[in-house]
């Protein structure tokens, strides 16, 4: 009556022990690298050599 | 118990349970919305209502998924289990608030219906940074939604606890969408390491948890039994049963409660027929054994709940030779009695 319960939920959650972490890690690592305020949010327009952002 | 209908069978542990989950919630959300204020003083009261509500209800979500294997590795968590419905609701209420709130702030500008703008306007399913995120967390929202309006006992009476636990399993899949929606949501846009950290801690103990928790109950049903002579499985020793408690073996994949109490042995199911709970772990209390899950009660030897209550388990005959318990592995009808092998001058000194 409930070893089939027992089973399906020791595999769902076995699937999702492997699942959730990569995705989780894929979801950092593939996220985009935002501009940050030392480099010139225009690459055609490179900041000045003494100008301090 | 369930002799009569009750909307809620309110009961003092009830009442406590609920006054501390509202009041540690109504805490957490000050909290993070006078913090949020100070810190960031230029954020919209909508973001700060988003965000509290939103972090609210995934970190309940997570108290939620804890506190099953809490309570098979460590029997003191047992009372938060007792009311643990109520924490499942509360969820979807945090849920359902950061929804609302989300959707009128990005999607009810605009000239199309709000729910459909959420479900169109992102179709960038082929990309990790840019993927429709907020999907992820409506769907989510909608198997708690199903959740929390089938969660009461009516529910769970009509229809049947097999097919209610199969139903909230769910939870899970819900767990997987809002991990997906948080990765895919904020941890793009909020680079802060804090968030990243505090998201994979909460992943990384929810699944150690549910690892270890697993790994005892496989103990349990691979244990090999002695040899069968008559009929009868050789189950375990007397001496390995506490006073007033079980031991739990596997016959033919169902487990079985061998309960020792007052000099005499008897077997039933394992499953409560409440919430299938196990009553293997609960103890013999005013000569009934009681679920540890929410107190519903068999007689040992007929497996049957004392009047007025109705609730039958199966029952299993059993025999005691020089010290061991053998035991029949064909159940015996619910509620039939079997009479209790009694212990043996004998046996008690072995």
């Amino acid at each position: 009556m409930i070893q089939p319960h027992r089973k399906i939920h020791r595999r769902v959650f076995f699937v999702l022990a492997l699942l959730l972490p990569a995705l989780f890690l894929s979801g950092i690592a593939f996220r985009y690298s935002w501009p940050t305020t030392n480099m010139s949010r225009n690459p055609t327009h490179p900041l000045p050599s003494r100008a301090k952002p | 118990m369930s002799h009569q209908y009750q909307a809620i069978a309110w009961n003092r542990q009830k009442r406590v349970y609920d006054v501390v989950l509202v009041a540690g919630v109504t805490l957490y959300l000050t909290l993070f919305i006078g913090v949020s204020a100070l810190l960031f003083p230029y954020a919209a009261a909508k973001t700060l209502t988003i965000r509290a509500a939103g972090s609210a209800a995934f970190v309940l979500l997570h108290i939620v998924l804890c506190i099953g294997p809490l309570c098979r590795l460590d029997p003191t968590f047992l009372p938060l289990l007792y009311n643990r419905r109520h924490l499942g609701v509360l969820t979807f209420v945090l849920g359902a608030i950061h929804s609302a709130a989300a959707i009128r702030q990005f999607h009810s500008l605009g000239d199309r219906d709000p729910l459909v703008s959420l479900l169109t306007s992102n179709q960038d399913f082929g990309s990790l940074p840019d993927f429709p995120f907020q999907q992820l967390g409506f769907l989510a929202l909608m198997i708690l939604f199903l959740m929390s309006a089938t969660s009461h006992d009516f529910w769970l009476r009509n229809l049947t606890p097999p097919v209610w636990k199969t139903l909230h399993m769910l939870v899970y899949v819900a767990y997987a969408l809002l991990v997906g929606h948080v990765t895919l949501g904020l941890l793009q846009s909020e680079t802060s390491p804090l968030l990243a950290v505090g998201t994979g801690f909460g992943l990384l103990t929810v699944v150690t948890l549910h690892v270890a928790a697993a790994r005892r109950e496989a103990k349990v049903d691979w244990k090999t039994l002695g040899p069968a002579a008559e009929g009868f499985v050789n189950a375990c020793a007397l001496t390995e049963i506490p006073e007033k408690c079980a031991t739990v073996v596997s016959l033919n994949g169902e487990r079985v409660a061998i309960f020792k109490y007052d000099g005499k042995i008897s077997a039933i199911s394992n499953v409560c027929r409440h919430q299938n709970g196990p009553l293997g772990e609960g103890k013999i209390i005013d000569g009934c054994v009681t679920c540890p899950w929410h107190g519903y009660q068999y007689l040992p030897e007929d497996g049957a709940s004392p009047p007025p209550f109705t609730e039958k388990v199966c029952t299993f005959q059993t025999r005691i030779v020089d010290g061991r318990v053998w035991i029949d592995p064909r159940p015996k009808p619910p509620g039939t009695r079997v009479e209790p092998s009694l212990i043996g001058t004998s046996e008690v000194m072995a």
